[in-house]
């Protein structure tokens, strides 16, 4: 514990970035408690007003009102509710997709293996903003669409990491000693095999929840992913968007909330990589991503 | 390399073995191919199995027989393999059909619309390299340094800012508060700057981070310290031979950046920007269920990708002396 008192002027910027995390979090869970008012109602008397600290604010609104009067600080909670969802959802879903194919590719080999490979490349080829819009359009937008459409690319990464790792460990030693003294095929993969993957996959999960609370805003930013009552940051920004010269707060504070849960992610990710893989202290931070 | 290409046919080889670049060559092109089949039956899958197209397109109160008719007047009703099958052979020869929104074929929109959309990527991407390796090579030969910390947060900050949310940023700031700056559409050189920096932020991000990995990756090499240990320092080390072998994987995951900003990212772009390229386009597409527009969008942005893909694995094999050496083997 003490250790740990020691680390924290050194790792303020780690700690601060997992914080944020939690707190953006927190934010999603205990939204409907947290919020001040109702994220949808609509007040035409209180329109566009501007955060507290500002003249023509009011306290009863602390981060001010939007075009529609409606309150900007409970409509952030619930967004926060929304993006932790989705990404939180889809990492889920690729997660596992992604590392049981590609574990059982590299494990298999063969034409299976050509079929998954011929697969990640078309899956790479598809202009994946697209496909997901349409898809959501398509479907008909609510957070199961989304995360199906955002899943769609989502498992390849993960698919790409299994693969490779399975296709490494395959022919190393202890395996082959594993596979010698007539361990069978599940608990090989299950106990000798499957946990060098953990902590790559933790970091990786966190990066791709990065990409992933980014890529739903951008959506619902076009317009062709979450759809009102929904809440999110992304539609928020796209609302906020025509009021750009008169009203700073309405696109300036969701995309605040957005950049730092996404830069918040990455720290973390790269903090957690650091800690678990002595090898890559200096290494690539990013390019597991892709 | 292609000098062989036109030599070939002519002289023949004595071994009676064809060079080995041929199969490679084949293999890639068919599989390039291949997979440009696949995208399109998964949008056709999409567009034409998950929801009725005519169902999509008229209001919700419409009857089933209004469906039924429109299904029939657009060819909805036919069996799914004919449609799919017009969709691959049309699309042999651009003819994706018109588009319902404009009224004209779909092919020839999505054409006119893709020098915008390339200009914007090219110079994003131009931008982006020319940051991203002087920052990333003084990052890894300075470690620790105030260039490091600058490398590592231009790259975090890159991959976690939004690029809709940035190019509002940017025309509040430059074109509403300070008037600097157009704030959307084309025209003059000036309108040029706020897209590019926008699209460029996310590949330069993520540029910097490799230029400096495989910088350090390649100055941690044994024949790096053989180079130190005979005398050669400075500048030559670093650049004629770090940079030179870090050079491979820069270009190969530029080509991937260049591939990312056409998939997907020039999209946001010029919607923010209202840029008339083949993003502003698709998403209008969807907005007004246009179908045969999307797909012409999808299938045209998939062959350049595709495209690029398969360049890039020429390039690489190329300009690795090792994957030549075995080639020069195999001949």
């Amino acid at each position: 514990m003490k250790r740990l008192w020691r680390a924290v002027p050194r790792l303020w910027f780690q700690l601060a970035a997992a914080a944020f995390l939690l707190t953006v979090v927190a934010a999603a869970v205990l939204a409907p408690w947290l919020s001040p008012h109702d994220p949808n109602k609509q007040s035409i008397s209180a329109r566009l007003m501007p955060p507290a600290w500002q003249g023509g604010g009011s306290t009863e609104y602390l981060l001010g009102t939007d075009e529609l009067g409606r309150d900007v600080l409970s409509r952030l909670l619930h967004g926060a509710r929304t993006s932790v969802l989705i990404g939180v959802g889809v990492v889920l879903v690729t997660a596992v997709l992604g590392v049981a194919i590609g574990t059982l590719a590299g494990y298999v080999g063969g034409k299976f293996d050509a079929v998954v490979r011929w697969l990640m490349d078309t899956v790479l080829s598809l202009p994946g903003l697209l496909i997901s819009a349409a898809l959501v359009f398509v479907l008909g937008a609510s957070v199961t669409t989304v995360i199906i459409a955002l899943s769609i690319e989502g498992w390849l990464v993960y698919c790409r990491m299994a693969r490779g790792m399975v296709r490494t460990s395959r022919s190393m030693p202890y395996v082959d000693a594993a596979t010698v003294v007539g361990v069978g095929l599940p608990r090989l993969l299950g106990r000798h095999i499957l946990p060098n993957i953990v902590s790559p996959l933790i970091t990786l999960s966190t990066l791709e929840f990065a990409r992933i609370v980014i890529a739903e805003a951008t959506l619902s930013f076009l317009g062709l992913g979450i759809q009102p009552p929904l809440v999110s940051w992304g539609l928020m920004i796209n609302n906020g968007g025509a009021y750009l010269t008169t009203a700073w707060w309405l696109i300036t504070l969701p995309g605040l909330a957005l950049t730092l849960t996404a830069l918040s992610a990455n720290i973390v990710a790269n903090w957690v990589r650091q800690v678990s893989d002595p090898l890559q202290r200096s290494g690539a931070l990013l390019a597991v991503a892709r | 390399m292609t000098s062989s290409t036109t030599r070939r046919p002519v002289g023949g080889r004595a071994s009676g073995r064809p060079p080995a670049w041929i199969p490679f060559l084949a293999g890639r092109l068919g599989f390039a191919v291949l997979v440009v089949v696949c995208v399109q039956v998964v949008v056709f899958l999409i567009t034409h199995t998950l929801n009725s197209p005519a169902r999509l397109m008229l209001p919700a109160t419409a009857s089933t027989e209004q469906v039924a008719r429109l299904e029939r007047q657009l060819g909805y009703d036919r069996p799914l393999l004919a449609q799919l099958w017009d969709l691959l052979t049309g699309s042999l020869t651009l003819d994706f059909g018109r588009s319902y929104w404009q009224q004209v074929p779909a092919g020839g929109l999505v054409l006119d619309r893709l020098p915008a959309t390339l200009v914007l990527v090219a110079l994003s991407i131009a931008l982006a390299v020319a940051v991203a390796v002087p920052l990333g090579v003084l990052a890894a030969t300075r470690r620790d340094s105030w260039w490091d910390r600058i490398a590592v947060t231009v790259s975090l900050v890159g991959v976690s800012v939004p690029a809709f949310w940035l190019g509002y940023l940017l025309i509040l700031l430059l074109s509403v508060r300070l008037g600097v700056l157009p704030t959307s559409g084309v025209g003059t050189p000036a309108h040029y700057v706020l897209p590019v920096v926008t699209l460029a932020v996310l590949p330069l991000g993520r540029l910097t981070q490799i230029v400096r990995s495989s910088m350090i990756d390649e100055l941690g090499q044994q024949y790096m310290l053989v180079h130190l240990a005979s005398g050669l320092r400075g500048r030559t080390r670093i650049y004629r031979h770090g940079l030179k072998n870090a050079g491979i994987t820069i270009l190969t995951m530029t080509g991937w950046e260049v591939a990312r900003l056409i998939s997907g990212f020039t999209v946001v772009v010029e919607v923010v920007y209202n840029w008339p390229g083949v993003g502003l386009l698709a998403v209008q597409a969807i907005k007004h269920n246009d179908i045969p527009l999307l797909i012409a969008t999808v299938t045209i942005i998939a062959v350049l990708i595709v495209a690029l893909n398969f360049l890039l694995d020429l390039a690489y094999a190329a300009l690795d002396p090792r994957l030549r050496a075995t080639r020069r083997e195999g001949t």
